[in-house]
């Protein structure tokens, strides 16, 4: 159980960030979210994958500063995550997919 | 005899069955609406971009990081068309240009909105297994001045040209396949007042 919670961590985690960052009242905030966001990920690139059905379709990949700051544009969060892998106690990469 | 019958089994294969499978296959209604709505999504946040360029309270190094942004979603040489009340010629520019220009203008508050973003030519598979269609866009412009008054508006209905092609990418060791949407050029089609 506890393992559980532990593997779930980072999902949470992301998703958290990316509502806050959604919902930020100005640049200033989000931009301290995403900075916040950023240390859960290897690197500012850490490529982020975003599935846009269950039949294996995905959007042009992204890296993880790219899209806290496309979400900090849009003001909106349309995607929940989907995988996420770990090296090093630090996401390698993300996969998203869009909620419909 | 055999081998005669597999020469041509192969021979049959090579000419058509491995063709076939080069190329993607045709989508599913399924998946086709799901593009369909990807390429849509990405003039949405087109029109999120232009708001934020053009807006006077956008911070300098956020436009400019936007402006980034929104020349990605575009071809390489796609131009925009602007169009002005007061002149009949519409004036073509290179993405990066028109939105450096629309940072620019010289007012001192700027609202740009756009609404009924829509498919006029629903996406068509070319021969080369490119997605091509036409969405159109209804942009309002006003500009304030210092003193808050309406010193100009206008209404223009503009169509955008949208490619989605099939392309692959080395994620992880791996090979991803991702639906490319790029923007082509966006034509002017019509300017009024209101």
């Amino acid at each position: 159980m506890r393992e559980l919670e532990e593997m779930n961590k980072p999902k949470t985690g992301v998703e958290d960030f990316l509502l806050q960052i959604a919902n930020a009242k100005d640049v200033n905030v989000a931009n301290r979210a995403i900075n916040e966001a950023l240390k859960l990920f290897s690197s500012a690139d850490t490529p982020v994958l975003i599935l846009i059905n269950n039949y294996g379709d995905y959007d042009k990949p992204t890296t993880a500063e790219k899209y806290l700051n496309y979400i900090k544009d849009q003001k909106k969060v349309g995607v929940k995550v989907n995988n996420v892998k770990m090296e090093n106690g630090k996401i390698s990469e993300l996969e998203l997919k869009v909620v419909k | 005899m055999k081998k005669i019958l597999f020469a041509l089994a192969f021979a049959f294969f090579a000419l058509t069955g491995f063709q076939s499978f080069a190329q993607e296959p045709e989508l599913t209604p399924e998946r086709k609406h799901d593009i369909d709505s990807l390429a849509l999504e990405k003039v949405r946040d087109l029109s999120k971009y232009v708001k934020i360029v053009g807006s006077k309270d956008t911070p300098w190094s956020e436009a400019n990081r936007v402006i980034d942004r929104a020349e990605e979603l575009f071809a390489p040489d796609a131009e925009i068309g602007v169009s002005s009340l007061a002149k009949t010629k519409i004036e073509y520019y290179k993405v990066r240009q028109y939105l450096e220009r629309l940072m620019r203008l010289n007012y001192d508050r700027v609202e740009i909105d756009w609404y009924k973003i829509q498919y006029v030519s629903d996406l068509q598979r070319q021969p080369d297994g490119t997605y091509v269609g036409v969405i159109t866009v209804f942009q309002t412009f006003k500009g304030y001045d210092a003193e808050g008054r309406l010193v100009y508006q206008d209404t223009t209905k503009k169509d955008v040209t949208v490619y989605v092609k099939r392309k692959e990418a080395q994620i992880g060791g791996r090979l991803i396949g991702f639906w490319d949407v790029m923007l082509g050029d966006m034509r002017v089609k019509e300017t009024a007042l209101k």
